[in-house]
């Protein structure tokens, strides 16, 4: 096992240099440089971009700078961030760890309710509850998440029950670590409410299926006909090998609610690392930019490792090699 | 270790006989108030970078540092000079304005109970601001026009002395709000060369200032907090020592619609709204105790203009031609875009100089209100005609052209929409096209590739500010730049240089060594021979709005200072 | 899902089997699942009414009509004086409310006739005579403090064209009167500019308004104008322009299926009167045209989009799968690369690198690139799964031993063996294509105005203003769910129909 957990993340490396690469080609296509709105302020003189186009390393040849790069995100630094004046690293990760907790929370949040729906749908199967569940699910799938994510903005603000901005109270830190930890809840419901809602409905069909696909299975069937009761066949067979292509989706799951959390987080004002990626590229922060990518991606193989540990440990058919 | 700890007792005792024997020279404020309260600042976007001034460059990240770092000058709210300053109490020009001698406020402590002193302004000035290894937007303030830096020497530990090359008539606006960094604190940093990366966001428990708010902590992407500082040298009426409140909070919130929520929910403590959310804070008000007001125009102008040099020498023909720039200044709907884009909360702007610069604006310059019959007497003037609907000029060229400005500000591409429109109907071919911000930087600055233009420019009291816009010269003249400047106007080898134009080269030229007087009136010529000549077309400028909760007190908001800028005497209910 | 009913049937199915063709059998199974069907016609509606864009729509879609701005629904009516007519409507105009800035639109009612008496003197304008009849009406507006001071603010005529609903009165009455007494009126006139400092230091209780008919000015169309005085007029009768909705009328112009010029419409009104079916925007365009112009980019981008991304995918994927070696593994590495990239953060770093100063038409074509190039990674790692293992099959292995050309062999012997899959994955896949799109121009990196998307749309009325005065502009966001909705229902059924349980093989 922990052989296969090291084969896999030495695999990971030669992909996360590739991203690298990737990153940087497509950032140093784009026009202009970080130094842009200084150019244009009438304040600013030439010399004094120009002395600062050389501070930035900006007039070294595109390779140049990539290696001057790759050196520092070796040393663990990532580069150096032009807005911030500060290594990447000491940026990100208290970042990654915010869009870490709000992807988490939401992927727990839509599991435990997409399963018990999907369960309650398949064995509810063809009835106005099912329909009805069908069709809620489905119009939270085909809503963009920014609209969704609004809804529920003006929804708190008009009932007051929830923050509506950040993470944290403005006096958290005077806070007991109980009160920490439910403040964070509070803060976090919305955002995890929108995040949830969007990935809910994929688990809840997915479950319904495959439930009802193997309820159709012989070895269920024999069950049920040898009388054994409905309950422990249910629970203690067909659910078990019911939930085995879920846990698949798990690594997918993460991918996506990585990417969807970018929406959700300028919308609830969440500390994530979304924004910092958004508001790095509208500045051309470059490396800030491939820091903040690298480490998502990370986060990415990450969760499909995850996953797969998972499935091997949910299914003894699946061998780790 | 035992040496060190010697040396820090040391200093301290004598900072404390220092303190005691220096008698603090408080500037008293007109104000009642009572001690308690942390205001809740919104901060719109991703919050603050830097707190370092000389990286600083954008409002999430001055807001805060004009919190804990002073400058040696005052203004009052509406930008204009105060007789006694912040960190000097008085000061004197001699020889024409090529020597001033500033008198420092006794006994004012840094926030960590050091003595302030002149040592601080010289080496502020001498080692940071003027020093050629820490680029920074301010360097290039404090410059005079030929570009050199004031010379700066100590007379004694509360008198500073600057000397310059040339009278230079903005000298005190542009060093005396240049803010002075501790030297007890920041020396060692300039000296091996990593100042530039001392008091970034994290370094929050590291900073030093004069202000009444020192930060004490920094969340990433949520909140930075300032606490008060003990040692502030302002008092109140009462003989209070300022500031009031316990703290302040920027909390920083990505988008302005949450803003609007936080604020009517109670999360934050003011706001600067948009235009079409006054009448709901209005009418909110009474309800939920704010207070929601209007103010008049704010500093910025915005513009619409031609390129002089853009590569087509057809459309250079049409753009050099001020009946053709008049005729769409006739044509550009001025109450529709402040009706459309600004729900009414704007006021038509016709001089380059914004009515805000109380002092500097000229309102009698020449005026173009909409109206199409005028704009198309100006086409005909200018040698324009209609064939069959569309509009061709006097070789039988048909006026065709691309209008663009930067994407994503909503009110600038509004007001293009809305002009494109009235263009069509004077027969005009008009495409817009919104760029990216950093594209049409490069093609303004660099290739000339561009055609019409809506942008906007950073203003001040003091129109000086715009003279690297202004002089034929300048790096932002980009309209029409000057051969020597850019090689594609000079490959062009068709430099267009009109009297008037000149004419304004010259009032800057002059202007700096002039008094305020003398200024005022080259600078009414200039916005007359400007809006007479046009070539930049001017268009509204949006009123500032603001809105706070009843509960905070002695809000003096301007459109100078933004919402805030006695932060000392406010006062929170609680 | 529907295995019981099939094998209740088994027998019957069994029979037809030898008589119905694959595809019958599918056409079959598609059919039993009520809800694909429904949306599959929902889809074929939505895509003939965006072909047809330019027919239905009554306006331009790229014309403002500032004065109608955020203009609701425009009302249809069908009664004048209590009698049935055909469908018409009034002028509507948006106003700026001078001292409180509120929005607010209103009906604008021109004189069209006008008959009665001035002086005992009978007079008449009958709708055909009629060029214009203007009003000239004074305006007189004062407070009144506490002590039961009056204070006039202001004395002065204005004239106008049109009257609103709530000003009728004044032909009859000759005189309208309003009264504020409520705080927030008082304030607001006590905050404004023109009338503040006549206010300052007093105690105001009530505000009145006061307009009375000064006098009407009737312009004939030979050009004379009438002056009727309005102190001694006596009004009889009067009757308002009104602008009835035509079928198949001529208006601006559009290209029929983007070829054929035409400027027939389906639907409209005359001279510059408007009907809003869906109100309007912040430049009075028409919601209801934009929307069915914004159908043809979102309904267009994920078929585009899919095409490309399954072409590239196919493509991709079946050489990587039937060749392997080299090839395979350098494009497994590259799609492992992208795909571990959270999508979302690799579709804004490539929509901000690339131009904007294109037009917006060409920026669409951009979106569908980069939406495509997202997705082909997951889409040829599929394939070549797929194609490894029909490698394997008999059939393939025959038309190798029998030397057919490589080409051939998967184009011709191993594609077609992905259909299935790749059809359902397509329809399963353009909602995210559609989704997509709307993301990006939440982030203002998606399609540009004046061109319009639903995306876009929903994405300019995430407003505090809008979702409070304007909520005609959050349809789009309907339609978006409806078609997502609708390609995942079909997207279902078509899986359903095509699982060969369901074909009661």
């Amino acid at each position: 096992m922990l052989k296969y957990i090291i084969r896999r993340i030495i695999v990971a490396i030669p992909v996360l240099i590739g991203v690298s690469v990737l990153c940087f080609i497509i950032i140093q296509m784009a026009p202009g440089d970080f130094l842009d709105q200084l150019r244009i302020n009438p304040a600013i003189s030439k010399e004094t971009i120009d002395k600062m186009t050389h501070q930035f390393g900006l007039d070294k040849p595109v390779v140049e700078q990539y290696f001057m790069w790759l050196k520092s995100a070796v040393t663990g630094n990532f580069g150096y961030s032009y807005s911030y004046r500060r290594p990447v690293s000491s940026l990100i990760w208290s970042r990654a760890y915010n869009t870490f907790i709000l992807a988490i929370t939401s992927l727990i949040f839509s599991w435990i309710i997409g399963i018990g729906l999907g369960i309650f749908s398949a064995l509810h199967k063809y009835t106005a509850a099912d329909h009805i569940l069908t069709v809620l699910a489905f119009i939270g799938l085909a809503t963009p998440a920014f609209f969704l994510g609004l809804i529920l903005l003006y929804f708190a603000a008009r009932t007051g029950t929830f923050p509506i901005t950040g993470m944290t109270s403005v006096n958290h830190e005077h806070m007991t670590t109980i009160g920490k930890i439910v403040d964070i809840l509070k803060h976090l419901f919305l955002p995890m409410l929108a995040l949830g809602l969007i990935r809910l409905v994929g688990i809840m069909r997915q479950m319904r299926g495959q439930l009802l696909d193997v309820m159709h299975e012989d070895y269920v069937l024999f069950a049920v006909a040898k009388g054994m009761p409905r309950n422990v066949v249910i629970y203690k067979h067909a659910l078990r090998n019911a939930i085995n292509p879920l846990i698949t989706m798990f690594g997918y799951a993460l991918a996506s609610l990585l990417s969807g959390a970018l929406i959700i987080e300028i919308i609830f004002s969440w500390p994530g690392l979304g924004r910092l990626i958004y508001n790095a590229l509208l500045e051309q922060d470059v490396y800030l930019v491939m820091g903040s990518l690298l480490i998502s991606s990370a986060m990415l193989i990450g969760g499909n490792l995850v996953a797969d540990i998972l499935l091997a440990w949910a299914d003894p058919r699946v061998r780790l090699r | 270790m035992g040496r060190k700890f010697l040396v820090i007792v040391f200093v301290l005792l004598l900072s404390a006989a220092i303190s005691l024997a220096v008698e603090t020279e408080y500037r008293v404020e007109p104000y009642h108030g009572q001690y308690g309260g942390t205001l809740i600042n919104p901060s719109l976007g991703s919050g603050p970078k830097t707190l370092n001034p000389t990286v600083a460059r954008e409002t999430s990240s001055t807001d805060i540092i004009d919190r804990f770092l002073d400058f040696l000058i005052e203004l009052d709210q509406y930008g204009t000079i105060q007789s006694e300053g912040r960190l000097a109490k008085s000061w004197d020009r001699l020889e024409g304005g090529k020597v001033w001698i500033f008198h420092l406020r006794k006994g004012v402590l840094w926030s960590d109970g050091v003595p302030f002193t002149a040592d601080d302004v010289v080496w502020s000035f001498d080692k940071v601001w003027e020093n050629p290894k820490i680029p920074s937007g301010g360097q290039d303030v404090i410059k005079d026009a030929e570009g050199n830096f004031p010379g700066v020497e100590k007379i004694d530990d509360y008198t500073v002395k600057f000397t310059l090359k040339m009278a230079f008539r903005p000298f005190l606006r542009s060093v005396g709000l240049t803010q002075i960094l501790p030297k007890h604190v920041l020396a060692k940093s300039v000296e091996d060369g990593t100042f530039q990366q001392q008091w970034t966001v994290n370094d929050v428990d590291k900073i030093v200032g004069t202000g009444p708010f020192i930060p004490s902590e920094y969340v990433s992407g949520e909140r930075v907090v300032l606490k008060r500082n003990p040692h502030y040298w302002r008092k109140d009426l009462d003989g209070k020592v300022l500031p009031y409140l316990d703290g302040e909070v920027f909390k920083i919130i990505a988008d302005q619609n949450a803003i609007l929520l936080a604020f009517e929910s109670g999360e934050v403590d003011h706001m600067g709204p948009r235009s079409a959310d006054y009448p709901r804070l209005r009418k909110e008000a009474v309800q939920k105790g704010f207070v929601v007001g209007l103010d008049g125009p704010t500093f910025g102008t915005q513009f619409f203009c031609f390129n002089f040099n853009t590569p087509d020498p057809v459309k250079r023909k049409w753009f050099r031609n001020e009946y053709f720039r008049k005729a769409v200044a006739y044509a550009f709907d001025k109450e529709s875009v402040i009706n459309t884009a600004y729900n009414g909360l704007a006021d038509a702007q016709w001089s380059a100089v914004s009515a805000a610069a109380k002092y500097f604006y000229d309102p009698k310059v020449r005026k173009y209100p909409f109206n199409l019959n005028f704009a198309r007497a100006m086409l005909k003037l200018g040698g324009f005609k209609l064939v069959g609907g569309d509009l061709v000029d006097k070789d039988g060229n048909p006026v065709k052209f691309i209008i663009t400005t930067n994407s994503g500000n909503t009110v600038r591409e509004d007001m293009c929409n809305i002009l494109v429109e009235k263009l069509k109907q004077l027969g005009m071919d008009v495409t817009f096209a919104p760029q990216d911000f950093n594209s049409l930087v490069k093609k303004l600055l660099n290739t000339g590739d561009w055609e019409g233009l809506m942008i906007g420019l950073t203003g001040g009291v003091d129109p000086h500010s715009g003279s690297n816009v202004w002089k034929l010269d300048g790096d932002l003249h980009f309209w029409n730049y000057s051969p020597e400047k850019r090689e594609y106007v000079k490959k062009q080898n068709d430099y267009y240089s009109p009297e008037w134009a000149k004419e304004i080269d010259t009032i800057y030229k002059q202007e700096t060594t002039v008094s305020d007087e003398e200024a005022k009136v080259l600078f009414n010529k200039f916005q007359e021979t400007v809006a007479e000549h046009l070539p930049l077309i001017y268009t509204v400028q949006q009123k500032y709005i603001y809105a706070y909760s009843k509960k905070v007190h002695n809000m003096a908001p301007t459109a100078f200072g933004g919402r805030i800028w006695n932060e000392y005497a406010i006062w929170k209910e609680k | 899902m529907k295995r019981e009913e099939n094998t209740a049937k088994n027998l019957e199915d069994s029979f037809e089997r030898q008589y119905l063709s694959r595809t019958q059998l599918l056409l079959r199974a598609f059919k039993k699942s009520k809800l694909a069907i429904i949306s599959f016609w929902v889809l074929v509606f939505f895509y003939i009414v965006a072909i047809l864009a330019g027919f239905l729509s009554p306006y331009d879609p790229y014309v403002n009509e500032l004065k109608s701005s955020y203009s609701p629904p425009t009302r249809i009516h069908f009664f004048y004086n209590g009698k049935f007519t055909a469908p018409y409507v009034f002028k509507t105009q948006t106003i700026i409310n001078p001292l409180t800035y509120e929005r607010s639109s209103a009906e604008r009612l021109e004189l069209a006739s006008i008959r009665g008496r001035n002086n005992n003197k009978q007079f008449e304008f009958t709708k055909d005579k009629v060029a214009q009849i203007d009003l000239s009406i004074r305006e007189i507006i004062n407070a009144y403090t506490d002590d039961g001071k009056k204070v006039e603010l202001s004395n002065k005529t204005k004239t106008v064209n049109n009257l609103l609903k709530n000003e009728r009165g004044i032909l009859t009455d000759k005189r309208v009167v309003r009264v504020y007494k409520d705080r927030y009126m008082i304030d607001a006139y006590r905050d404004s500019f023109d009338y503040g400092y006549k206010l300052q230091g007093l105690k105001v209780v009530k505000i009145v308004r006061i307009f009375t008919l000064d006098s009407i000015m009737v312009m004939t169309n030979d050009f004379n104008i009438h002056t009727i005085s309005g102190s001694t007029v006596k009004i009889d009768n009067y009757t308002f322009k009104r602008y009835p909705i035509k079928f198949f009328i001529h208006s601006w112009r559009y290209h029929l299926l983007g070829i054929i010029p035409s400027t027939l419409h389906l639907f409209g009104t005359s001279d510059d009167s408007r009907v809003y079916l869906f109100g309007s925007d912040k430049f009075g365009r028409d919601v209801f045209t934009r929307i069915l112009y914004g159908s043809r980019i979102s309904l267009s981008i994920g078929l585009i989009g899919v095409a490309i991304t399954f072409s590239l995918g196919l493509f991709l994927g079946g050489i990587s799968g039937f060749y392997g070696g080299i090839t395979d593994e350098a494009l497994m590495r590259t799609t492992e690369i992208i795909m571990s990239i959270p999508g979302f953060y690799l579709l804004i770093t490539l929509r901000a690198i690339l131009p904007m100063d294109i037009p917006s038409t060409q920026i669409y074509l951009l979106l569908v690139i980069i939406l495509s190039f997202i997705g082909w990674p997951s889409m040829s790692r599929v394939i070549r799964g797929m194609v490894l293992s029909i490698k394997k099959r008999e059939f393939v292995e025959a038309a190798i031993a029998l030397g057919l050309p490589k080409r051939r062999i998967i184009w011709k012997h191993i594609l077609p063996n992905t259909t299935t899959y790749v059809i359902v994955a397509a329809t399963l896949s353009i909602p995210g294509y559609i989704l997509g799109e709307a993301g990006l121009s939440f982030l203002g990196l998606g399609i540009r105005e004046p061109q319009s998307s639903w995306g876009l749309m929903l994405a300019q009325a995430q407003d505090t203003y809008v979702i409070a005065h304007a909520p005609w502009l959050l349809l789009p966001g309907f339609f978006i769910i409806v078609t997502v909705l609708a390609f995942n229902l079909l997207g279902d059924g078509l899986r359903d129909a095509f699982d060969p349980r369901s074909l009661g093989m």
